[in-house]
């Protein structure tokens, strides 16, 4: 116990300044979301005639009466959202900046090797001090993951935010699995580099390159999961990962397959749902091209997808935290 | 000379990265801009402004080529313009910080501020290169993304640009170098100092953006024609032919012989948008430029007396 605090304490003081400014950052903005969620919450309590969402089947508008507190709801839903959108990034920068100094000052600072030295090894000094900064992050972007979905539930009343890709990616989990994904980066490339504000530059680049790829990958990979989403209504709380034309003879092309095979590019729409190549086409309801589509990951598989996502990119931090051990222990301390 | 030699050796990591990442950010917005440029400029017909002209098939077949690569070069370019509108704030940031935290980290300060002659001389001589770099890098950066700007607004000039004025991104520079340089004097470290700085600067930039709206709604004129994307619209309204009497689009909806009314504006009744218009957004820029310079001159003359004051 005296040595875990001991570990603690003295991981604490290597990083007061950056665990500081974080968690004072983190505290404003979780402030600002739960009075927001509160707010929200406590419009749809006072005004349940209103429906904002248009749940009930038999809402008849509400009258004048809603008219203000409908633009207040939605004037705070659309503030919240653009802070949750941009919430993402709290995780990779969080990790990054608690990673990039591990290595990175002892090294810059000429104190490596009385650090590396003094231990009882290179692993165990690293291992220490790379699991503090990952509690340290996982607290700080737990609380975030939690405050945004409670956000994100109070902006959406009626609806199960749990099966819900409504701010995929910008609230929950994934907000803490990115931050292993920064750790990782910023400690590699702190350790390759040994100058903390370089390593900061590259990192925040190599963390940009990495997060594309991802997002790509994983588009790819949900892509080949969707299904075909309802042609005539929105499908709530689902992911939308293609969409296309599907031609009469039922195969499935992308818009620019549709383009490239010289389709006609300013298709019309027929009251049919079908799409014909000119407005005279429509009216008759003759030489239909084919039909829109949509392909889709229906809402309930909200947790799966997310823990897969979620998966991948810790598993891409642990494999740079690795790396970065590798480079520690075959590092010069100068 | 010796003061460049000087600034080169102590940042030569963070100028070779932010000089790579620039150079790379200035090639792709030439690129891009005369790419859209060209495309614009092999199918003229296909951006003509006459929307009652009629094209022929093969026409339509040529422009939709062309509508999908110009678009293709306005997706790089849109984020190539988000890359625009954050460098002045790197440049500042990573820049400005090092220049006293990292001689105070290194416990190199006392000596730094002894052998000089004065600890005025010793600041100006580490800050007017980096200031140089600073107003270089965004200069280079701004005046490369002039082709693009004109092809993402369509040459208009207005409130619909990404990429604000050449001087409102200098101010921002200069503000983000004096922040970074106060908050690493405040600190004495390098990279809390950058985080630090960061937030002030995202607070900053959203009191000056709420700051803004609130100036510019209070300006804001009712004005019968809607002037395209060019414009900043604030509010909806009717104004009464005979009397000139103005009434908010809200509370005339709400009035309860609204719903009986077959169309809006009803005879007799204009319908009128509070705005400031597009011509009007050199105007604005400037204004913009002078309270963001004005905030960089307060932060600066913050630097010069805490670094004269700070302890080594």
């Amino acid at each position: 116990m005296t040595g875990a605090l001991t570990w603690a304490r003295f991981s604490f003081r290597l990083q007061r300044l950056e665990i500081l400014i974080l968690s004072a950052a983190v505290l404003a903005a979780s402030a600002l979301m739960v009075w927001w969620a509160f707010e929200l919450v406590g419009l749809s309590e006072a005004y349940p005639e209103c429906d904002f969402f248009g749940n009930d089947s038999d809402f008849s508008g509400g009258g004048s009466a809603c008219q203000a507190p409908t633009e207040q709801f939605f004037g705070i839903r659309a503030s919240a959202e653009m802070l949750i959108s941009n919430v993402w990034l709290a995780g990779l920068v969080a990790g990054l900046v608690l990673g990039v100094p591990l290595v990175a000052r002892e090294v810059e600072g000429g104190t490596a090797q009385l650090a590396w030295t003094i231990g009882r090894s290179r692993v165990r000094w690293f291992v220490g001090r790379v699991a503090f900064a990952a509690l340290v992050a996982s607290l700080l972007l737990a609380v975030i993951a939690v405050v945004t979905e409670i956000l994100a539930s109070a902006a959406a009343p009626g609806f199960d935010m749990s099966r819900d890709f409504t701010l995929y990616g910008a609230r929950g989990p994934l907000v803490v699995a990115r931050g292993f994904l920064g750790l990782g980066v910023g400690v590699v490339v702190g350790a390759v580099l040994g100058r903390q504000l370089p390593a900061l530059l590259v990192g925040l680049i190599l963390i940009g390159l990495l997060y594309a790829a991802i997002a790509f990958g994983m588009g790819r990979w949900n892509e080949t999961e969707g299904i075909l989403g309802p042609r005539d209504q929105n499908a709530r709380g689902a992911l939308y990962v293609g969409a296309g034309l599907e031609l009469e003879t039922g195969e499935r092309i992308s818009w620019g397959d549709a383009r490239a095979r010289d389709l006609s590019p300013e298709m019309i729409e027929g009251i049919d749902g079908r799409m014909y190549a000119s407005q005279a086409d429509a009216e008759a309801g003759r030489n239909a091209i084919g039909r829109r589509y949509e392909l889709i990951i229906p809402g309930e598989r909200y947790p799966e997808i997310v823990a897969r996502e979620a998966a991948v990119t810790v598993g891409l931090g642990a494999v740079l935290l690795l790396t970065a051990l590798l480079v520690t222990q075959r590092r010069r301390p100068r | 000379m010796g003061a460049l030699r000087m600034a080169w050796k102590l940042q030569r990591w963070e100028i070779t990265t932010l000089a790579a990442v620039g150079a790379v950010l200035a090639v792709t917005l030439l690129a891009v801009g005369w790419r859209m440029e060209s495309v614009q400029a092999s199918a003229p017909d296909c951006w003509q402004t006459d929307v009652d002209a009629v094209l022929p098939q093969s026409a339509v077949n040529e422009c939709a080529q062309a509508y999908a690569e110009h678009d293709a070069a306005r997706t790089i370019g849109s984020m190539a313009g988000a890359g625009v509108v954050l460098l002045p704030f790197v440049l500042g940031v990573v820049l400005g910080t090092p220049v006293v935290a990292r001689e105070i980290e290194a416990r190199t300060a006392s000596i730094a501020w002894s052998v000089s002659r004065s600890r005025g001389r010793w600041l100006a001589l580490r800050t007017l290169p980096i200031l140089a770099f600073v107003v270089l890098g965004i200069a280079v950066i701004g005046l490369s993304s002039l082709t693009l700007q004109r092809q993402l607004t369509g040459g208009e000039v207005g409130f619909g640009s990404l990429i604000p004025q050449l001087p409102v991104l200098l101010a921002r520079g200069l503000l983000a170098l004096a922040v970074g340089l106060v908050a690493g004097t405040l600190l004495g470290r390098t990279l809390p100092a950058v985080l630090a700085s960061a937030v002030f600067l995202i607070a900053i930039s959203i009191g000056l953006s709420i700051g803004l709206d609130v100036w510019m709604s209070a300006e804001a004129k009712p004005i019968a024609e809607l002037d395209g994307t060019s414009s900043k619209v604030y509010n909806s309204g009717l104004r009464d032919d005979a009397t000139g009497e103005l009434i908010n689009l809200d509370a005339f909806l709400a009035r309860e012989d609204a719903d009986d009314m077959l169309e809006i504006p009803p005879p007799g009744m204009t319908m009128v948008h509070w705005q400031i218009p597009g011509s009007e957004y050199p105007v604005w820029m400037a204004r913009e430029a002078g309270v963001t310079g004005g905030l960089a001159i307060v932060a600066g003359v913050a630097f010069v007396l805490t670094a004269l004051r700070r302890r080594p």
